[in-house]
């Protein structure tokens, strides 16, 4: 109490004994109601000010104003994050880029859990089982961050947040209709039983993929149809805890005429591809300045895509397949030139040589001259099945010290009669912790580490050291150090590839076999490595909105390029590599309900072992977006987004424009009725990542219509 | 229950033991909030210095003066400016007995290029549409009502906030305790100085003075949460 108040209570008082009646309070007792603190301090998360990282938001509003109906259409708006198209059902992202691995090098999570497969490191950012409906943001941090995420968290971390079943409508009905055989459906419930707070999600997604093969000049057979369903549940419990229960299923039917040799099809391949998951997410305050989480997850994958092929036994015999065990070039010397080939000096000396040309003569022989072919059954299936439990504590004992450590357990099994000629597992626990010190008034320091135990390949520790100096209000510049690794997936320490091949008359069951050409993982796959240095900055001009993002990196890589083909299956060494480069992120306000975004990305990429292999290739030297978002209470949502990336896969350019306007409008006091139209323009004709992916028109345009209660 | 008057309430009594509930012979009444005059005004036989959270709330006998004590929601925008000068799109959450001051704080905002947006909640609160509400404005603003921004509703109120990242200013400090992001208040002595005046002047003139709007003159933030989401410090001088 201040001195002049103690004056005035003084004299209160003193007027109160002059008068001899006293001045009484009224009306009840007052009781204090005491409200609970429900945004304790150990919920909170980091701004972007104190992050020990580039952090790149895309929230609830910039995904309602984009109109995309893919995830991976967000991410191009994360600077930096490569984003293409394999085929019209395979999605390439990959921060940075580097070879053709897909998502090999990123950890992709939703709500906490890896979507990242480990049999054979893949995405799948399109059948997975949930539509871009449900995000509420998707977080990327850009760079190293496994002593906060885990394990391959190499170079970024996707981390996409679905929306919780409060916030949403009770009943909702979208459909997207277009261009391109685009045909979606998804219905949403959502309501609470009891303190449960529930929400149910079916989904239908479809489109004809590309519409040409560029490289064969035929119709690009890729059309892909996903449906799905999931739940979740969130429980509260006692002093603040919450239980969270969630799962979903999806299947993908996807058309795969991007595999190299089609003649031997007699149908085209379709893969099948089931998604599950169960999680079970429990979090408990157990004091004012602790906070336990247990996240434990089932994730599970099954492909299943038969091949119908017509080939000469002798492709699947065991001699021609011996023949190519023992030399490659020279069992495909006497596929091609098998005259020459059998007639030369070797046949006497190589006892497999010659088992296989006296097999393709009898095959001759009953074939009146020519190799007969014969109708075989063969697959590309396998399923993997990932188990997780991670236990965290969150400490904050006062306002300049917060720490979470914790550890992970990761049990991963794959089966495949092709890829593993059985069943792998891979066994990995993490340790990690990470504390934030806010040592001086406008200084934090972040110090992190992950301690890698995989019973493969061994223990690695990864750490992440950060210093933010916070030098004026608003502005503030980051010293980043990190390292990490990304261990070996299990087709890399385990393949044993074979396509297996049984006649489909079973009466000629003696002429099954397996494909000649096999591959088998020997030697020591190799852990890759980076150590990522950052100066950043972030600041905010307030008065002008404009938020400013700055990223000058430095990142020593030791990459493998292994070839995960069946044929030519190489592991490789590790070769060196230095990347550097500048990188921005800004977007300007410059009115209530409108920004423009710019995000740009200079990449410089140097093979310092000059390797000159695939790591190489989908490294794009320039990479950009220039975008206009907007949201308003009224309910208009638009967009305009622009974006670029040159020099990828042999200098190919690619550029789009997108395009978004939707309405929101309030039918009575519970309906509401969205309607949109997106766009999709084609600004150059190069192929979209692979040179195969040729579309027949630059534009698509699909219409949305959802209605909510 | 409002913390201001409850730290004066306390202090009050801690500095005058012999302060009693209602007695029939007192010559001057104390009351605290507005529903308790109300019930209470038809029984008083002698003049009251109100404690009430914002004007209108409750008509006056002629004798009686009112403190409000409440910031209003124009001084809460100052506060939301403070905390971000870019601010652009503010939405104010209230119900319809305090849907009497959003006027005031339209008049602010739209002289200084801000859009306000507005949501009335009478009875339940409908998670859905509040967080459909919050989507399209920057920061939320939270009118002076206890029925609303009671206890038992922090939970509701606070988690779609902090899930969709749009702090709350306001309404007072028990909320800021919770969750919100700040609030504006009257200081305790600022309270006691004014009740200690109105006293005087009755003591002096036996009537009350007029009555008036207390400035506030203090700013209560949540440093955590203030931090979390890259807000700046106010440097408010009120």
């Amino acid at each position: 109490m201040t001195k002049n108040a103690n004056q005035n209570l003084k004299l209160l008082l003193t007027g109160v004994a002059l008068m001899s009646t006293p001045v009484v309070i009224c009306a009840q007792p007052f009781t204090e109601q005491s409200t609970p603190e429900v945004i304790t301090a150990t919920r909170l998360k980091q701004s972007l000010f104190d992050s020990p990282a580039s952090v790149t938001v895309i929230d609830r509003a910039m995904i309602k104003a984009s109109g995309a109906r893919e995830l991976p259409d967000f991410l191009r708006l994360v600077p930096g994050m490569v984003v293409g198209r394999e085929s019209g059902s395979e999605a390439y992202v990959l921060y940075y880029g580097t070879n053709a691995g897909g998502a090999r090098r990123m950890q992709v999570q939703i709500n906490g859990r890896s979507v990242y497969e480990a049999a054979l490191a893949r995405v799948d950012y399109i059948g997975l089982p949930f539509d871009v409906a449900e995000i509420e943001r998707i977080e990327v941090v850009r760079g190293p961050s496994s002593a906060a995420h885990g394990a391959n968290s190499f170079f970024a971390v996707i981390n996409i947040i679905t929306q919780h079943p409060q916030d949403v409508s009770k009943a909702e009905l979208l459909v997207r209709s277009g261009d391109n055989g685009i045909n979606d459906g998804f219905a949403r419930f959502a309501g609470q039983a009891g303190s449960v707070d529930w929400s149910l999600s079916l989904m239908h997604r479809q489109d004809d993929g590309y519409d040409t093969n560029l490289t064969r000049g035929t119709p690009y057979q890729d059309d892909k149809r996903v449906q799905g369903m999931n739940f979740q549940t969130f429980q509260p419990l006692a002093n603040d805890g919450e239980l969270g229960f969630s799962g979903g299923f999806s299947r993908m039917v996807a058309e795969q005429s991007r595999r190299n040799d089609v003649s031997i099809y007699r149908e085209l391949p379709v893969a099948t591809f089931d998604n599950g998951f169960l999680t079970l997410d429990w979090r408990q305050p157990w004091s004012a300045h602790n906070e336990a989480k247990l996240q434990t997850s089932i994730s599970t994958l099954r492909r299943d895509e038969p091949w119908l092929v017509k080939l000469p036994y002798l492709l699947v015999s065991p001699e021609l397949g011996e023949l190519h065990s023992q030399d490659p070039d020279l069992a495909d010397r006497a596929l091609n030139d098998p005259a020459g080939t059998c007639t030369g000096p070797a046949f006497l000396t190589n006892a497999a040589l010659r088992n296989a040309c006296l097999l393709g003569v009898s095959e001759l022989i009953a074939g009146g001259g020519e190799l007969q072919e014969i109708d075989y059954r063969s697959s590309q299936n396998y399923q993997e099945q990932r188990t997780a439990i991670e236990l965290s504590n969150t400490w904050v004992p006062n306002d300049w010290l917060r720490m979470v450590m914790g550890a992970e357990l990761n049990d991963k099994r794959a089966s495949s009669e092709i890829f593993l000629n059985g069943t792998v597992s891979n066994r990995s626990v993490n340790y990690f912790a990470h504390g934030e010190w806010r040592f001086a008034p406008n200084w934090l320091l972040n110090l992190g580490g992950n301690l890698e135990d995989d019973e493969t390949v061994g223990r690695f520790f990864s750490p992440r050291a950060a210093l933010n100096w916070r030098f004026l209000p608003d502005h503030s510049l980051r010293l980043v150090h990190a390292r990490a690794v990304r261990t070996p997936d299990i087709i890399e320490t385990s393949a044993d590839w074979r396509y297996v091949a049984r006649t489909e008359d079973r009466s000629m069951s003696d002429k099954d076999g397996q494909f000649y050409i096999t591959a088998k993982s020997e030697g020591s796959p190799k852990t890759e490595r980076i150590k990522s240095s950052e100066l950043g900055y972030y600041g905010e001009l307030r008065d002008i909105g404009l938020a400013l993002d700055i990223r000058l990196f430095y990142d020593e890589l030791k990459l493998v390029d292994n070839q995960i083909e069946i044929d030519g299956f190489e592991l490789s060494e590790l070769n060196d590599y230095l990347r550097t480069g500048i990188e921005l992120e800004s977007s300007w306000r410059f009115a209530a309900n409108d920004q423009l975004r710019l995000t740009y990305t200079h990449i410089d990429l140097r093979d310092l072992d000059n390797a000159n292999n695939g790591n190489v290739n989908f490294v794009p030297r320039h990479m950009g977006t220039l975008g206009w978002l907007h949201h308003d209470a009224q309910g208009w949502q638009g967009s305009l987004i622009y974006g670029f990336y040159n020099n990828l896969n042999r200098n190919a350019f690619f550029d789009r424009l997108d395009g978004y306007i939707g309405k929101t409008t309030r039918l009575g006091q519970q309906y509401w009725l969205d309607l949109g139209l997106s766009g999709q323009v084609r600004l150059t004709r190069d192929p979209e990542m692979r040179r195969e992916n040729g579309i027949d028109q630059q534009h698509k345009l699909w219409l949305s219509a959802g209605l909510r209660y | 229950m409002h913390a201001v008057p409850a730290a004066a309430a306390t202090a009050l009594r801690s500095a005058l033991p012999t302060l009693q509930t209602v007695e029939n012979d007192a010559e001057l009444q104390l009351v605290w909030q507005a529903q308790h005059y109300q019930q209470l005004s038809a029984k008083l036989n002698t003049p009251a210095i109100v404690l009430m959270a914002y004007p209108g709330q409750v008509q006056l006998r002629p004798q009686d003066m009112a403190l409000y004590w409440s910031p209003t929601l124009a001084q809460q925008l100052t506060l939301a400016q403070e905390l971000n000068p870019g601010l652009k799109r503010v939405g104010v959450v209230l119900t319809s007995a305090t849907l009497s001051l959003l006027p005031e704080l339209a008049q602010k905002a739209k002289a200084q290029g801000i859009v306000v947006e507005s949501l009335v909640i009478n009875g339940e609160i409908n998670s859905r549409l509040l967080a459909q509400f919050m989507q399209s404005v920057d920061v939320l603003l939270a009118a002076p009502d206890e029925q609303l921004f009671s206890p038992l509703n922090a939970k509701l109120l606070l988690l779609p906030s902090y899930r969709l990242s749009r702090p709350w200013v306001g309404p007072n400090a028990a909320f800021v305790q919770a969750g919100a992001v700040a609030t504006q208040q009257v200081s305790r002595a600022a309270l006691i100085q004014a009740i200690s005046t109105a006293i005087s002047h009755w003591q002096q003139h036996k009537r009350l003075p007029a009555s008036r709007v207390l400035a506030a003159d203090e700013v209560v933030v949540n440093a955590p949460v203030l931090r979390s989401l890259g807000l700046r410090q106010p440097r408010l001088k009120p």
